[in-house]
């Protein structure tokens, strides 16, 4: 999922940069310190997940949990995925630092639409359904965010572009199925501040 | 029970975590450049582009067969990087060093002459060099993962002292 350095053109950089400081910003704004916890735990989650491989054919593709992370934060997800990023970035070499804003953006799309998935969803659907939706959709936004930023830096990665997209659907798949054990196991527990 | 059950489960993590961490070992001896690249789980990188760069110039580029390894006779200019591309942000990265080079084809040339005037002990001495090598590439994959799990307990670190320290601005602000 992590665009790597130097792959994408200074167009893309430079205008998902500008896409993401003002809603990095926003959210760093209005986290209260209460939640600022919460928004910690999520970013450890992803940085830890993220390096939890799932191997399709010759390639693999990494765990993101972008569901959870996103009903749980909401807005503020792109604050908690941004700074696991760039700590991945730095530190193990997962990405990039000039792809860092379309990384993030493309998660942080990904984890909205499952907060806003989960809002409109929970009162309409089973939460079985509900659930794997949520788990299944943001992979898969992710994943076509990558695809689009790849396709619009060259030409040349509409392969890798295409690539990555059908490799992610089995992911979404996994994710989904993770999602309603997880949302049971929630359920159960009812624990405290995770609002579900 | 459940404790239980969670303690083999966490045995577990790392070894999952570090499967698809790439590592990359290389040589230049003689013209001959041997390249592999393999993850963290012994897989080999098949087929990955790798290139050759001499500072931020790319002197050459290639990939690697279906067994992660590459062997060729290249003109190539020491110092260089070697820049492997797994795929989907893996990538892994080794400087091959020019005075090491040197060393190595000092030590070659030695072979090679020894090999005129052969005897036991010169023999032995071709076969631990051998296996040095090989040994060497087991220890790299040995680092590489250490290191990397080093590095992910390492950020986890810095993402709890940069939340708890806006944490505790943020209280302290709020008073």
């Amino acid at each position: 999922m992590h665009i790597s350095e130097g792959v994408l053109s200074s167009n893309i950089i430079v205008t998902s940069s500008l896409i993401l400081a003002p809603l990095v910003i926003n959210s760093v704004r209005k986290l209260h310190p209460h939640d600022i916890s919460k928004v910690a735990l999520l970013s450890a989650l992803f940085f830890v997940i993220s390096t939890v491989h799932l191997p399709i054919g010759v390639t693999s593709v990494h765990f993101m949990m972008l569901g959870v992370i996103g009903i749980m934060l909401g807005w503020h997800s792109f604050t908690a995925l941004l700074i696991a990023l760039l700590l991945q970035a730095l530190l193990i070499g997962f990405g990039g630092i000039s792809s860092l804003a379309v990384n993030t953006l493309n998660t942080g799309v990904g984890a909205l639409s499952g907060y806003y998935l989960f809002k409109i969803l929970k009162d309409k659907l089973p939460v079985n359904i509900t659930s794997f939706i949520v788990g299944f959709v943001p992979i898969i936004l992710a994943s076509i965010g990558i695809a689009v930023a790849l396709m619009f830096s060259n030409d040349d990665f509409l392969t890798v572009a295409k690539t990555a997209l059908i490799a992610h659907i089995p992911l979404a798949f996994v994710e989904g199925i993770m999602m309603v054990f997880l949302f049971k196991t929630l359920q159960k527990y009812q624990i405290k501040g995770l609002s579900i | 029970m459940k404790i239980l059950k969670l303690f083999l489960m966490t045995l577990f993590v790392p070894m999952v975590m570090l499967a698809h961490s790439l590592s990359v070992t290389s040589s230049y001896e003689d013209g001959e450049l041997f390249i592999e690249s393999f993850f963290g789980d012994g897989n080999p990188c098949k087929g990955c582009t790798f290139k050759i760069k001499n500072g931020q110039k790319e002197v050459f580029t290639n990939k690697l067969g279906d067994d992660g390894s590459f062997e060729q006779s290249v003109e190539l200019k020491t110092p260089f990087d070697v820049h492997v591309n797994g795929g989907m942000g893996h990538w892994a990265d080794l400087t091959i060093d020019g005075d090491e080079m040197e060393d190595k084809s000092e030590s070659m040339n030695s072979l090679n002459a020894t090999m005129n005037s052969i005897d036991e002990t010169k023999i032995r001495q071709i076969i631990r060099s051998e296996l040095n090598k090989q040994n060497t590439k087991i220890e790299t994959m040995i680092a590489k993962n250490k290191s990397n799990l080093e590095k992910m307990l390492v950020g986890l670190g810095y993402i709890l002292g940069i939340f708890g320290l806006w944490q505790l601005l943020a209280q302290r602000l709020q008073k």
